[in-house]
């Protein structure tokens, strides 16, 4: 089967600019905010904050470079520029590694976010109901198509900031002796606190699934840029926050720093937040799960021709059967684990590597 | 597309059973909870818990188990309960005054550990054991005990100033460097419990006490102060020109005064990172409240005079209040945070510290501004 390198989306199809913001800003904050900023702090102490800085420069120019590899075709997206550049064999099989690193992002939201209700909520509630629950709200809005997708992505993206607020308590709380010395950190530690930032920025790497369906393509540089903002910004609060409110001691240890910051958030008519935020972070990760979805099943369509539906089932019982056998906390950090290291090549690394043949591709055919 | 609809309707049904529900009928709330030590290794704990059954009259308990560990504890203390405790409402823990000699790490684990337990619990020590306190006969208070020692936990202070700290103060504190803890100590009195003092700590360990006065002093020195009195006596013989009442009050030698403080914060730096040698530069402005001598204060030089008292005496009681601490060890006033601020590269140790704090030298500059002094000169 031959896979198209440009593809046609019909018009009632097709997405407006201004979405890509959300899009970016959906996938990218997600479970990582609640943990990332403790790993952070293990590479980089208290100029943690830098080393957020210098992963969103990074990412910036990561970001360029991808705008740039898409703008060398009329209308396509990484499976087909990977055939076009490496061939039908390879091109096909880095496609199929993308569909399983979804698979694998999927899986880690989704038993990642579980732990946080078993740890938080309801330590005896099995991962398969749960999992199935959440599966099920997935299934139901990739069937909608892609601008259902979209449309969760945008509603629940705006629907959730106010969280951030509520960080008014523990910031009254900051303790600003430690943030010092400040540059204390020796470069090459900031840079790998910047890598482990970027644990918490994978999904970048759907913008090469949904270009295509971009409506206006000029416009949408200026949202994706801003998107990439937005996150950093919102990560860069709460690392910020997190160095101020925990001593370095305590931080080290705590495993969901980002959620237990709102533990100490309480009104009168409400005594604990962190159960609150809890329950609201399955709208943060909704849209995570259906545009990862929604990739997986649009990916096995595009590169073997399987149709959406089937994918979506066989997917969705997959996770259902894998995920019931992931109880212990260490399991799930290991593969949560592996997929940032993982990731980081994949999403931060690939592209750059990739430019320079779709460059040498170009000018090949042009010669021709 | 009616398939998922269905299934999800479905889902959203019937997968609510998977969640073991709690009643609140059929919990136990638990309000306080004293930990004592007995035995050297067996943990005596007492929970005061709310029960909202309408067939039982009162709705307060107070119930008693042992074990080896927290939970294991409370676990005990639930067999003798009708009820199911619930944690997470938890207010106040009084820990007994032998387990804070020996050191609160050992039962803050699961109040970290589990995450059911509010942060934002206070913690407390009582002057014998917190099975005394809790079990205080409390018909002769409008409240419950637990309710009493909260609230006056709360009176005391305002903001995150001492005695009022909370779990995440305290574990925030015990993992900082350079900081010791104080948290607030009770004691009973005709039956009554009563806030006094406050127990000053090497690392986890109590090591001995300050007066709540003395406490003022030391929020003084690290944080912002509000609306909070202040008592002071100073020697009456610079004030003699301005005393114009001659009555029998004259005849004492010290004049007594009571403050308020509107506004006082302070700034410290380290002003020799070799020699140890700090200095604090504080700024508090007063309301007078009371004095004792019938001083006529019409005179703005009689201000002027009373302010740079004041000074000398607050400077005087910081120098005596420091070298107490410096006996016991415990640097309640967090000057090992600016030593560490200022010096890079190695972290500093806790051992480090401990050894450098007795060592250190203050210079407190006081500015006192007499804002207010009442309805008459």
């Amino acid at each position: 089967m031959i896979v198209k390198i440009n593809l046609k989306i019909k018009k009632e199809l097709g997405i407006r600019s201004y979405l890509v913001f959300f899009i970016i800003v959906g996938v990218q904050i997600g479970v990582g905010i609640l943990s990332i900023p403790r790993f952070i702090f293990e590479e980089a102490r208290q100029d943690a904050w830098i080393s957020v800085i210098i992963a969103f420069i990074y990412m910036a120019i990561v970001l360029t470079i991808m705008f740039a590899i898409l703008g060398k075709y009329k209308n396509a997206d990484i499976f087909g520029i990977q055939v076009d550049v490496f061939g039908k064999w390879i091109g096909k099989f880095l496609g199929t590694i993308y569909i399983l690193f979804f698979l694998a992002e999927f899986l880690s939201v989704l038993l990642t976010y579980i732990e946080v209700i078993q740890i938080f909520i309801f330590p005896t509630l099995p991962t398969f109901i749960m999992a199935l629950a959440l599966v099920i709200l997935v299934i139901h809005s990739v069937l909608g198509g892609i601008r259902t997708v979209i449309g969760v992505t945008f509603l629940f993206t705006i629907l959730s900031p106010w969280v951030l607020l509520l960080l008014y308590d523990p910031i009254s709380r900051i303790e600003y002796n430690h943030f010092f010395p400040m540059f204390d950190t020796s470069i090459w530690k900031l840079i790998s606190g910047a890598q482990t930032t970027t644990f918490s920025f994978l999904g970048l790497e759907l913008l090469f699934i949904f270009y295509p369906f971009i409506e206006n393509k000029q416009k949408a540089k200026l949202p994706a840029y801003l998107g990439i903002a937005t996150s950093s910004l919102v990560v860069l609060i709460m690392t910020v926050v997190s160095i101020g409110y925990y001593s370095p001691q305590y931080f080290n240890k705590m495993d969901w720093a980002g959620l237990t910051l709102f533990k100490s958030v309480s009104f009168s008519f409400m005594e604990r937040f962190d159960y609150l935020i809890i329950t609201e972070w399955m709208m943060v990760i909704l849209p995570i799960l259906a545009l990862l979805m929604y990739a997986i099943t649009h990916g096995m369509k595009r590169l073997y021709a399987v149709p959406q539906k089937k994918t979506l089932y066989i997917t969705a019982i997959i996770v259902l059967i894998i995920s019931s056998f992931f109880k212990k906390e260490n399991n799930i950090e290991k593969i949560t684990s592996f997929i940032h290291h993982i990731g980081f090549w994949i999403v931060f690394v690939y592209p750059i590597i990739l430019f320079p043949f779709v460059l040498i591709k170009k000018k090949w055919r042009n010669n021709k | 597309m009616r398939l998922p609809l269905l299934l999800s309707l479905l889902c959203s049904v019937f997968l609510t059973s998977c969640i073991v529900n709690e009643e609140v009928e059929k919990l136990g709330l638990i309000n306080t909870r004293g930990i004592d030590l007995i035995d050297e290794d067996v943990l005596d704990i007492h929970l005061v818990t709310f029960r909202f059954s309408n067939q039982i009259d009162n709705f307060v308990t107070v119930l008693n188990g042992r074990g080896d560990t927290v939970k294991g504890a409370t676990d005990n203390a639930e067999q003798v309960s009708l009820f199911k405790l619930a944690p997470g409402k938890m207010k106040l823990t009084l820990y007994g005054k032998d387990l804070a000699e020996q050191g609160l790490l050992r039962v803050l684990d699961t109040e970290v550990r589990d995450a059911r337990i509010p942060d934002l619990m206070y913690l407390s020590v009582s002057r014998t054991t917190a099975k005394e306190l809790l079990t205080l006969n409390d018909s002769d208070f409008t409240t419950d005990v637990g309710q009493l020692l909260y609230g006056l936990i709360e009176n005391h202070s305002t903001d995150h100033n001492i005695p009022r700290k909370t779990l995440q103060d305290f574990l925030r504190i015990y993992y900082d460097i350079g900081q010791d803890n104080a948290l607030p100590l009770f004691e009973i009195d005709n039956g009554k419990p009563r806030l006094d003092a406050v127990g000053v700590f090497d690392d986890d360990k109590l090591v001995g006490e300050i007066t709540i006065n003395d406490a003022v002093l030391v929020n003084l020195m690290s944080r912002t102060v509000k609306e909070r009195i202040i008592e002071l006596s100073l020697p009456i013989d610079p004030f003699n020109e301005f005393i114009t009442e001659h009555n029998s009050l004259e005849k004492n030698d010290r004049i007594n005064l009571a403050f308020l403080i509107t506004n006082g914060k302070s700034k410290t730096k380290l002003t020799s990172l070799d020699e140890l040698t700090f200095q604090t530069n504080t700024k508090i402005e007063l309301r007078l409240l009371e004095q004792s001598a019938g001083m006529l204060l019409e005179d703005y030089d009689s201000i002027k005079l009373m302010e740079k008292e004041i000074k000398k005496e607050l400077e005087k009681n910081l120098h005596s209040l420091l070298k107490q601490l410096q006996e016991f060890n415990s640097d309640i006033f967090g000057y090992g945070k600016y030593y560490k601020k200022t010096k890079k590269g190695k972290d500093l140790t806790r051992e480090e510290w401990r050894e450098k704090f007795p060592e250190i030298d203050v210079t407190f500059n006081i500015d006192v501004d007499i804002i207010r002094h009442g309805v008459i000169d």
